[in-house]
Formats: C-alpha cells, sequence, structure tokens
C-alpha cells in the first residue's frame, strides 16, 4: 500500500536543505527554546520570531500551504491542553459564566497566557516542519547520532521510521478483515474484538522484532551499530548558524529591554 | 567435490516443545544448487536458520567441515548468506543504501570498499539507482531483489534463501528466476513453488515433519506425482 512521507518534500533542493542536518537541528532546538523562553505579552518579539521562521520557509521552497495544513493538524491538540488554563488564572475577570452547579470565570491574564501558549506551540511547531521538510530522516539520524544522541535512541527511531507504515498497514488488514465479516453488535463485544486486535498487533509486532534481529545477526550485527561518516559542515552553515544565533541574541536582548 | 555445508543428525525443537526438525542429515556441495522443497510447517525455515547459525546446536552443523559454534559466527555469516523471506523483515534502514551497505560495514570493509560494493550488489540485482529510496516506498519484487542485494554485498561462498518467489507475479517471479540463474555461487533455495524448482535447482530436497524423506534430481523426483501427492507438494491421489 502507498502511504505519504514523513518527511515529504525533503528531497527537494534548497539553501535550507543543502545545510548539514546538524546546524539544522541545533538550530531548530535554540529557535524552540527561545521562543519558550519569551514571557508571555511580547507580542513584538512572537512577531519577529514569527517572521524569521516565515523566511526560513520562504527559502526553503517548501509549499507554504502544505505547512500551514500540516502545522493546523496539530494545533487542536494544543487547543485541547491549553483551553482550561483562562478559568484556571487569578486576575481580573473577563467573563463569569454559571453552569449548572458551576460558576466558571475567565480572567484576563489566564487569556493572554493561553493565546500565549497557542502562539508558542504554532512557532515551535513550525520550525519542526521546516526541520522535516527540508532533512531526509536518515540524514537526521545521522545528525542526531554525531551530535552523540545515544546509540538505541536513534536506532528506535530508525526503526520507528522503517515500520511505522508496516503496522499501519497491518492494523488496516485487521481492520478490513474484522469489517468483512460483518463486525457490529453490542459494545462490549466490540470492545473485546478490539482488545484482541490490539494483543494480536503487539504480539505479530514482538514476532516481527525477533525476524528483523535474526536478520540482523545474519548480517553480522553483534550489537554495535555502525555508520559510514558522511556529514561535512560548510562556510554556509557556518554562515547560518552564526546569523541565527544573532537573531536569537537580538530578540532576547529585546525581551530584556521589555524589562 | 568440495564440502560447503554438512548438516549431521540435526534435531531441533521450539521453546514450546513443538520439534521441528528430527535427525536431519543433508550435505550440500561447491556450486550446486539444491532446492528444499515440502509442505508449510515442515522445518524448511528452522533448517535454513542452522545454515549460518541463527539457530545452532553444537557440532551439528558443519561449514567448510568447521561445525558452527559461539566463536566462529561471525565467519560462517560471512561466508553462508542468508535472504528471509519476507523483505519487511530483511530490510530494516531508513534508505535502500544504508541496508545495503549493513552487512560490509559489519564485516569491517573500508568506506571505500563498502561504497563499492553496494554498487556492484544492486547492480547484480537490477536496482542501481535505487540507493536513496526508502525501502517502505518500494514494491514487493523490488524490495526482493534488494533484500537480495544485502546479501550479495557480503559475498558469501553459499546463497541461501527462503522462498524467494513467494507472492511475486508471474512476471516479476519470471524475472527473479532468471536473475538467480545468473548469479554463479552455490545456492540452497527452499520453496514449495514447483515451476521454479525446476528452472533452477539440478537436485531436491524434500522435508516434511522434520525428517528428509527424498534427496535426489530433480527431474526424477518431480517426476513421482505418488511421492509430491504424500507430502503435500501436489494434489492429493485417490487410491
Amino acid at each position: 500500500m502507498k502511504h505519504s512521507f514523513l518527511d515529504q518534500y525533503s528531497d527537494r533542493d534548497s539553501l535550507i536543505h543543502r545545510l548539514d542536518p546538524r546546524t539544522k537541528l541545533l538550530t531548530s532546538l535554540l529557535f524552540i527554546l527561545a521562543v519558550v523562553l519569551t514571557p508571555p505579552g511580547r507580542w513584538p518579539v512572537f512577531a519577529l520570531y514569527f517572521i524569521l521562521v516565515a523566511a526560513l520557509l520562504i527559502l526553503s521552497r517548501v509549499p507554504l500551504l502544505y505547512v500551514l495544513k500540516r502545522s493546523l493538524v496539530i494545533m487542536p491538540f494544543v487547543v485541547l491542553i491549553a483551553v482550561f488554563i483562562p478559568f484556571f488564572r487569578e486576575g481580573e475577570v473577563a467573563g463569569s459564566y454559571n453552569i449548572w452547579l458551576w460558576q466558571l470565570s475567565v480572567t484576563y491574564n489566564g487569556l493572554e497566557v493561553f493565546w500565549n501558549i497557542l502562539a508558542k506551540a504554532w512557532l515551535s511547531i513550525l520550525s519542526l516542519i521546516l526541520l522535516t521538510s527540508t532533512t531526509r530522516f536518515s540524514q537526521l539520524l545521522k545528525g542526531m547520532e554525531k551530535l552523540r544522541l545515544p546509540g538505541v535512541m536513534t536506532m528506535i527511531l530508525s526503526f520507528m521510521y522503517r515500520y511505522i507504515f508496516v503496522l499501519i498497514d497491518e492494523v488496516m488488514r485487521m481492520k478490513q478483515a474484522r469489517d468483512s465479516r460483518n463486525f457490529g453488535g453490542r459494545r462490549l463485544w466490540q470492545l473485546r474484538t478490539i482488545g484482541n486486535m490490539i494483543g494480536t498487533l503487539f504480539i505479530r509486532s514482538y514476532e516481527r522484532g525477533e525476524r528483523v534481529y535474526a536478520a540482523m545477526m545474519a548480517r553480522g550485527f553483534d550489537g554495535q551499530a555502525r555508520t559510514l561518516e558522511s556529514l561535512n559542515f560548510r562556510l554556509s552553515d557556518v554562515l547560518f548558524g552564526l546569523s541565527l544565533g544573532f537573531i536569537l541574541i537580538l530578540a532576547t536582548t529585546l525581551n530584556l529591554w521589555y524589562l | 567435490m568440495e564440502e560447503i555445508i554438512r548438516v549431521n543428525n540435526l534435531s531441533f525443537g521450539y521453546p514450546d516443545g513443538q520439534p521441528a526438525l528430527s535427525g536431519v542429515n543433508l550435505v550440500i556441495n561447491r556450486g550446486e544448487t539444491v532446492a528444499l522443497i515440502g509442505p508449510n510447517g515442515a522445518g524448511k525455515s528452522t533448517l535454513l536458520l542452522h545454515f549460518n547459525g541463527i539457530l545452532h546446536n553444537d557440532g551439528m552443523v558443519r561449514v567448510f567441515g568447521k561445525p558452527v559454534s559461539d566463536k566462529n559466527l561471525r565467519w560462517v555469516r560471512s561466508q553462508v548468506g542468508l535472504v528471509f523471506q519476507n523483505p519487511d523483515d530483511q530490510l530494516f534502514s531508513p534508505t535502500v543504501f544504508e541496508d545495503v551497505a549493513f552487512g560490509p560495514i559489519n564485516l569491517g570493509y573500508a568506506e571505500d570498499k563498502v561504497r563499492g560494493v553496494v554498487t556492484n550488489a544492486l547492480a547484480a540485482v537490477g536496482m542501481s539507482g535505487y540507493e536513496k529510496r526508502s525501502p517502505h516506498h518500494l514494491s514487493l519484487g523490488e524490495k526482493k531483489r534488494i533484500a537480495m542485494a544485502t546479501v550479495l554485498a557480503m559475498n558469501p561462498q553459499v546463497l541461501v534463501i527462503d522462498e524467494p518467489t513467494s507472492n511475486l507475479d508471474p512476471a516479476g517471479k519470471w524475472s527473479l528466476i532468471e536473475l538467480l540463474k545468473g548469479l554463479g555461487m552455490t545456492k540452497v533455495i527452499a520453496s514449495h513453488d514447483l515451476e521454479l524448482v525446476q528452472a533452477l535447482c539440478p537436485r531436491s530436497v524434500i522435508i516434511d515433519r522434520g525428517v528428509v524423506v527424498a534427496d535426489g534430481a530433480t527431474a526424477e523426483i518431480l517426476a513421482d506425482k505418488r511421492l509430491l501427492a504424500d507430502h503435500g507438494l501436489a494434489q492429493a491421489q485417490n487410491s
């Protein structure tokens, strides 16, 4: 079965695509750190971050509509988590509601924190989309390896990238088999069937793991992950890193100046 | 003739107590192409896993006269290349290149040599130019060929293949058979695809319920309809 790519558009070519994955990983992390550490209500600073990430997205020649869609897929989760905050903050009340026995009130302070969380989440998501749609997953893994991330973690990520669609296929086939045998009936019965499916999926994955391990051993694997060295920092990496660092420092000073 | 693999009275049972092999004797000589045929669950795959020591029972299997043991597993695996039935198990890396390079890197080749053998192995299976693709976006036929390349890249003396044509369409199957014909090394092929056996293997070994029940020229074995029917390789006969 055909699937969408986790790292769609990463095989295109642009200034951003050509950067070393380590540069991109580190600058993305720095960017997210700077965004998260910005105090609530510093809208000019957020605007600056937005301009920065938007400029990079345009430079990367990834279709902007795709980026927008992809970022909107994740936002509902953020909203779900953040939606309660306005009700729990103390401060000047913006509105008060009576729902049956409870009295709920929304504060201005709480609303500000809410918008602030949404903005931070969106900016972070945008930067991660930029990272994953300009870097092949395999390159990203190499970058992590070179940055001395523990081998177990990069291997787990690598297996995830390889097998997630194989597993999705398996679930899809199980669902089709279930539906073609007239799935339906009582709630309780349905739950049991789903439980059985989850169990089966787990056992199949476990057995697949054993077979994959056998295939690795058959080719001389002895617990040591080895890869070829093939990453090189170039002048463009240095320049990119420096200019991004400069902008982030500028933004942070803007923060301080605001105080 | 030089003996490559010798199996002496090999028995094996899985941890759940189910016996898979009982007293198997088999010799594979250099240059042969041998078919291991038998019904589902006969023990073919279990036997294959013994050939390069994934499963091993000390002293029962010899490769080039040396008993397979914990100490020489690396060497054994560089001599006996095992291609698994399901390429989704065999191909586990994010890109085709990394997968084909996995074996050679584990063998300790230098970078230039690794790149060379990967290029050659992909060319040998007709998959040049696939280096940067990721396995889950390939068709089954392509995956099967690349699975073959991952083992060829280690330049083994014997190629052991489990069900090379299962689930392939006829065109894909025959092109794979042609590909296998072109590979000069010793080959052991487990299959119940009798067309493949006839086209490729001068010698056949029938395994059923963990026992070798026939070992001889393919032409004779495939002509014995009674024998085939008795071991689930042809339609059951009523007589």
